[in-house]
């Protein structure tokens, strides 16, 4: 009897103080946060202002719910539409969102002027603007996600320091869900041989192993041939190509090369057999397969509508 | 004095290693092909002996298709680099003259560079954008050295040599800016680069089939003119006693210098050392006579730089190196070898 009401009591107690204790107004993880370059970084507040240096941690942020926070965006952003436009709020705290430049030449006087509280950059060596922001005391976090893994880390990252752990798990749920079931059906197939071409001049390159259009690839029920290379001096030889003779030939990454330039090149071209049956593809919408961002399903999905167009066609119609 | 005897000798030694190393480089790659199974697919491809096929059909494509016209292009390519170093080296009478040293580097460089920051793709006799703006480039900068340093009717060496470095130094200084502000070029960095520091995997034989024959000529000519070459080393004034045309026979040197270097600059890119050290090379253990010092350098060159590319695409393969980087590892020791072996003085 007096158990029962004890319980009663503890029980409501400790369900009250936890939700206090989960009601983020601080982050205090243990040992600060520590971004993709391995620096820790303290937060005592959620940020209010944040900038973003990279369109993929701009979709994050967007795709988070954090369209209000985002003061500033890079040249290269433009997803989604809201980016551009997005107006003054009614108390007139937050404007428009100011383009700062871009990775290769960010105005770090604009970034200043716009005293953000956090700064996200991308990339998988110290950027050269990181010193002169930390020097101007304000805090920068760089993402360099390698793995699909990675970037769904990179979503929860963001989401706890921004206060909504519970949002971020939500969509990485989601998104994790839809490859699973992307990755189910595709186990079943054989998968295609696929060479994935990008940029021109000096040489023929791919993206190698271990990049993002590699993984995409993969989760898209391919094999990528260019794996054999690595991700830091992708170059591949025609000899590789010639004898891993690939079923498709996909520009992933190579905006100015059409497939009618690749079926013009002759020479040892013509003798593979993606050339002579025509398989040379373009992706649609390049972004979704070069941004390391939510919008990984998507990319996903842009690669397999081109390798297995029957699972796509499959997975289009039980979405409607 | 050479005896035409060991001249001859000379030259048929270096031709029989010319093609041995052809068919030696074509056996290395990704895979493995025996060097019986290379000279087999390629006197099929001739339509007189009709072999049967013992290998894979890709084996074929591979040789035909891909390492032949690289092995090929790699020696038109030393070829005409030496060669345009020995004339250089002969007229501008300066041991560091190489084939670039009038511009014609600077000036590929901002042309490639022009041409990869273009939306545009054209196609002339099948090369691409970038290697017609490289081969434009080159030859419109060392019209403007030679025209900067002439001087009424004559055009100084000395003139040629500072207008080229001040010419070079200016277009270097253009395209880097171009590569600092131009989007396009920033996210294809590793190309530029690339084209920059050499490579031949953009080959094949309809490009063959306009470079040959204007390197073939163009070695052919210079070897016409060596005896003049010769005179030029007792100076301007010197050569001008012995009858030479001074003024013309430079612009002659000159301009098919500058074609030959065009013409190796579109295949592979900006691929140096070549030009500056086999000359020195040969130099060291043939001696200064230009009659045979061209022909030994346009096929020692070419050897050179099939070892070269050999290099580039089987260290890392199935990824490839720059070969421009490879002839200086490979050649700079060898060179301070020599240099340092040799027991007489250097005669340049």
């Amino acid at each position: 009897m007096k158990l029962k009401k004890a319980t009663g009591i503890i029980v409501p107690f400790i369900v009250i103080l936890l939700s206090a204790l989960s009601c983020n107004t601080a982050v205090k993880v243990a040992g600060g946060i520590t971004d993709d370059l391995d620096r820790t970084i303290n937060f005592d507040t959620i940020p209010q202002k944040v900038i973003s240096l990279a369109p993929s941690n701009t979709e994050i942020l967007f795709a988070l719910g954090l369209d209000d926070s985002v003061v500033g965006i890079s040249d290269f952003c433009d997803y989604p539409d809201q980016v551009n436009t997005r107006s003054a709020l009614e108390d007139g705290a937050v404007g428009k969102i100011a383009r700062v430049g871009n990775a290769f030449a960010v105005n770090i006087e604009a970034i200043v002027a716009l005293n953000p509280d956090l700064v996200i950059g991308f990339g998988y060596n110290m950027p050269y603007y990181v010193e002169p922001l930390e020097s101007q005391g304000l805090t920068v976090l760089i993402l360099g996600p390698e793995s699909i893994d990675d970037i769904m880390a990179n979503i929860e990252l963001v989401g706890t320091i921004m206060g909504i752990e519970k949002t971020a798990v939500e969509l990485t749920s989601q998104l994790r869900d839809d490859l699973a079931t992307i990755t189910a059906k595709t186990a079943l197939v054989s998968r295609p041989g696929v060479f994935c071409e990008t940029g021109f001049g000096g040489g023929i390159w791919t993206t190698g192993s271990g990049s993002f259009v590699s993984n995409l690839v993969m989760l898209a029920g391919g094999t990528d041939i260019g794996v054999a290379v690595s991700k830091s001096n992708p170059n591949i030889s025609m000899e590789y190509i010639v004898a891993a003779n690939p079923d498709m030939i996909i520009l992933a990454d190579a905006p100015w090369v059409t497939p009618a330039d690749v079926k013009a090149r002759g020479g040892a071209w013509d003798s593979l057999t993606a050339v002579q049956n025509n398989k040379i593809y373009e992706v649609v919408d390049a972004n979704v397969v070069s941004r390391n961002g939510p919008r990984v399903v998507e990319g996903v999905m842009a690669l397999l509508e081109i390798i297995h167009p029957d699972i796509y066609a499959e997975l289009q119609e039980q979405t409607e | 004095m050479r005896s035409k005897k060991s001249f001859a000798l000379t030259l048929i030694i270096l031709t029989i290693a010319l093609l041995c190393f052809i068919v030696l480089a074509s056996t290395f790659g990704t895979i493995r092909i025996p060097a019986l199974d290379i000279l087999k697919i390629t006197l099929n491809k001739t339509s007189f002996l009709d072999f049967q096929p013992t290998w894979p059909t890709e084996h074929e494509t591979i040789i035909f298709d891909v390492r032949l016209p690289r092995v090929i292009g790699g020696a038109l390519v030393g070829a005409a680099l030496s060669t345009t170093g020995v004339l250089f080296q002969g007229l501008l009478r300066n041991p560091m003259a190489d084939p670039y040293i009038i511009g014609t580097s600077a000036g590929a460089a901002l042309g490639a560079t022009v041409a990869m920051m273009l939306p545009i793709s054209i196609a002339f006799l099948s090369f691409g954008i970038v290697p017609i703006f490289a081969f434009i480039g080159a030859l419109i900068t060392v019209l403007v050295v030679y025209n900067v340093a002439r001087v009424g009717s004559r055009t100084p060496v000395i003139s040629m040599l500072l207008a080229g470095f001040a010419i070079s130094s200016l277009l270097a200084a253009t395209m880097t800016l171009l590569m600092s502000i131009n989007e396009r070029l920033q996210i294809q960095l590793q190309q530029v680069f690339k084209f920059l520091m050499g490579s031949i995997s953009n080959i094949s034989w309809e490009k063959l089939a306009v470079v040959a024959p204007l390197v073939i000529i163009g070695v052919l000519i210079a070897q016409l003119l060596a005896r003049h070459l010769n005179a030029f080393s007792l100076g301007e004034e010197g050569a001008g006693h012995l009858g030479i045309n001074t003024e013309k026979e430079k612009l002659i040197f000159l301009g098919l210098g500058s074609l030959l270097t065009a013409t190796a600059v579109s295949v592979s890119g900006l691929v140096g050392f070549v030009g500056l050290i086999i000359p020195h090379a040969l130099r060291l253990v043939l001696g200064p006579d230009n009659r045979l010092l061209l022909p030994s350098s346009a096929l020692a060159g070419g050897i050179f730089l099939i070892i070269a590319d050999l290099a580039a695409r089987t260290m890392l393969a199935p990824s490839e190196l720059p070969v421009g980087a490879l002839t200086a590892i490979i050649g700079a020791p060898f060179f301070i070898y020599l240099l340092r072996r040799s027991k007489k003085e250097y005669m340049f």
